[in-house]
């Protein structure tokens, strides 16, 4: 397999990894040192294990789909989708039950075949409309409501 | 395996539509770029998903931010897909999306991924950090503020 094969690989294994919510792998993924560039976002695995599992609190079902990957010298481009259902608080947004689905492009930079270095830009404002949209569930309560007042 | 000099040749493309029409509002190096069946998977709202859709997306743009201009971070290449990061720049200084000019120095990131046939554009997906955008031209409505 080709260096740009094997470091498509390791960035699809990292993709599965997170799809499957079993972090155990991690160690054997990204490298010590992992440098998160997602702004305000420190350096290092534990870092990383607390922003993933973090996620994963949130939306339980939180999956990132790869649509385009390529790769050239020792980094790697994804063009993918997330989606998930908001079933745990996120920060200071209780949980809403709304789903998200919008799109982001990562590079990594892979070294020792690990994740060395990662950056993102994802549509933040459409995740941030689909998260603050009032849900279904809570406008059709408030419809429910209207009529028993 | 990309063919080398392919490969560089498509990321030059790329740049060059970047640096001279985004970046220097070069238009007749857009109609030498973008080729007639261009697709655009990743449409503004509002926007057809072709070249004419592209083409009124730039001048927005550049009516918008009069010195729009990227710093390109890098480039990678596989088979003939392009895929660039990088950071805008540019001043507030005409109407965009319904704000009024509003002077400020802005940047947001974006990567984007170009097919490049035969020396043009075919088809572009990209993600720009727009959020990032609208916090900094003091747009985004106080019901999202976090």
């Amino acid at each position: 397999m080709s260096t740009a094969e094997a470091n498509k690989t390791i960035v699809r294994r990292y993709f599965e990894m997170f799809n499957s919510g079993d972090f155990t792998q991690l160690p054997n993924i990204v490298t010590e040192d992992y440098g998160d560039k997602l702004e305000g976002q420190a350096s290092g695995i534990a870092v990383i294990r607390s922003y993933l599992e973090g996620l994963k609190a949130s939306f339980p079902d939180f999956t990132w789909t790869i649509e385009q990957i390529i790769s050239e010298g020792d980094r790697v481009a994804v063009m993918n989708r997330v989606t998930g259902t908001q079933v745990n608080d996120f920060g200071d947004i209780k949980a809403t039950g709304n789903r998200v689905d919008f799109a982001a492009f990562q590079f990594y930079r892979i070294a020792n075949g690990k994740l060395a270095e990662h950056w993102e830009v994802a549509d933040f404002a459409k995740f941030q409309e689909q998260l603050t949209a009032k849900s279904g569930a809570t406008a059709f309560k408030s419809f429910q409501n209207t009529l028993k007042s | 395996m990309a063919n080398t000099t392919t490969g560089e040749a498509a990321k030059a493309v790329v740049r060059r539509n970047t640096e001279e029409v985004q970046g220097k509002g070069n238009f007749a190096i857009f109609e030498e770029l973008f080729a007639k069946d261009f697709v655009d998977h990743t449409p503004q709202p509002g926007r057809t998903p072709d070249r004419e859709g592209a083409r009124e997306l730039y001048h927005v743009l550049r009516a918008a931010f009069p010195d729009f201009h990227a710093v390109i971070h890098w480039q990678a290449v596989d088979g003939n897909l392009v895929t660039t990061f990088k950071t805008y720049h540019g001043t507030h200084k005409g109407e965009f999306f319904g704000l009024s000019p509003t002077g400020k120095s802005i940047q947001f990131d974006t990567v984007d991924a170009m097919r490049v046939r035969n020396g043009q554009i075919t088809e572009h997906w990209g993600v720009a950090n727009l959020f990032s955008l609208m916090e900094q031209l003091g747009a985004l409505p106080a019901t999202i503020k976090t």
